[in-house]
């Protein structure tokens, strides 16, 4: 199991900030924080929870986070900076 | 619509994040003002409190910590008066669309500022600058209906001590960001060039918040119960501020 640490400033946004815990290429435990704004707070959590079990692809995130925050409303960030933030997983 | 304006003094972190808890779930329309005692940095309900907070640094000199209710980043929290603008989402005094509600709410601050003779702007997603430097920030969350927007604005600021908790990695970012951070971020004694009252803007903000009747009060018992509870069981409590 390997610890990777990842900021990642989107673009006239928000800082994201990942913690996640990778067994291969699968994703053990992921939190997703930062000084952005997310409503309601809580999805965060389910969020967190959704990417459990998965890879860090492009197609897999998407889907994932679209599904999970559908009906939310975001500032400083968007489902694709959220997306492009957790890609980074992936080349680490 | 109604609203109470309320000046609740100077609490912990943990009481002033549970007032406005407890305020948002009473549903009175409201608009507040408060200090803190001691100094105390709140972090925004996402971020990690041990990547963003220097905990020894802020213990030695007696600096609260707490996470808020609302998303944002770290502020220290001293030489400041912050509101909160509690409403229903129904009230109509706010859109309901978040991030114009933002501009309208910092809109409030900017006309109080323009009393004290400070010409502000919005800077979105949720600052306030004068001359392109940082004088407010502000953090919504809307729950049950509701709309809570808490903000700052800084009477005086010590970036030097801001950024000795204010976690910073590298020691050369560190020294960047002061020097970055003095060019960036001003108060009102800065602006104005002499010592400005928390009662003084206070005073210019009430007026300046276009919420209709506004009439002076209290929280109420009911209230002050549900604040002591959620600070015992929640703002003072590890599993909430290192929830993340």
């Amino acid at each position: 199991m390997e610890l990777h640490e990842i900021d990642y400033k989107v673009p006239n946004g928000k800082l994201i900030r990942l913690r996640a815990e990778l067994d291969g290429d699968k994703i053990c435990s992921v939190k997703i924080m930062g000084d952005f704004f997310l409503y309601p707070e809580d999805k965060i959590f389910l969020l967190e929870k959704n990417l459990i079990g998965q890879k860090p692809e492009k197609v897999t995130l998407q889907k994932i986070v679209e599904k999970t925050l559908a009906g939310c409303e975001m500032a400083g960030i968007s489902i694709d900076e959220l997306v492009n933030a957790l890609l980074k997983l992936r080349t680490r | 619509m109604e609203f109470r304006v309320i000046d609740t003094g100077k609490n912990s972190a943990a009481m002033n994040m549970a007032i406005d808890e407890a305020i948002m779930l009473s549903r009175i329309p409201t608009l507040r003002f408060y200090d803190w005692q001691p100094p105390a940095v709140s972090i925004g309900y996402f971020q990690g409190m041990t990547q963003e907070v220097d905990l020894k640094a802020a213990k030695d000199i007696d600096v609260d910590v707490v996470r808020r209710l609302t998303g944002g980043g770290a502020v220290f929290h001293e030489s400041e008066l912050t509101y909160s603008l509690i409403a229903p989402e129904s009230s109509g005094v706010v859109s309901r669309n978040i991030l114009e509600s933002y501009g309208q709410i910092c809109g409030f601050v900017i006309r109080g500022l323009k009393k004290l003779g400070i010409r502000a702007e919005f800077k979105p997603i949720n600052d306030i600058v004068v001359n392109g430097k940082k004088i407010s920030g502000n953090a919504q969350t809307r729950r049950g209906g509701m709309v809570l927007q808490h903000g700052t604005v800084l009477l005086g600021v010590d970036v030097k001590r801001m950024f000795s908790i204010l976690k910073v990695s590298d020691e050369k970012i560190r020294d960047k960001m002061i020097s970055a951070a003095d060019e960036r971020v001003t108060s009102l004694r800065k602006e104005l060039g002499r010592k400005v009252e928390f009662k003084e803007v206070k005073d210019a903000l009430i007026g300046a918040f276009e919420l209709g009747t506004t009439k002076e009060g209290e929280l109420t018992r009911a209230e002050k119960t549900k604040a002591n509870e959620l600070f015992k069981e929640k703002y003072s409590t590890k599993e909430w501020n290192f929830m993340r």
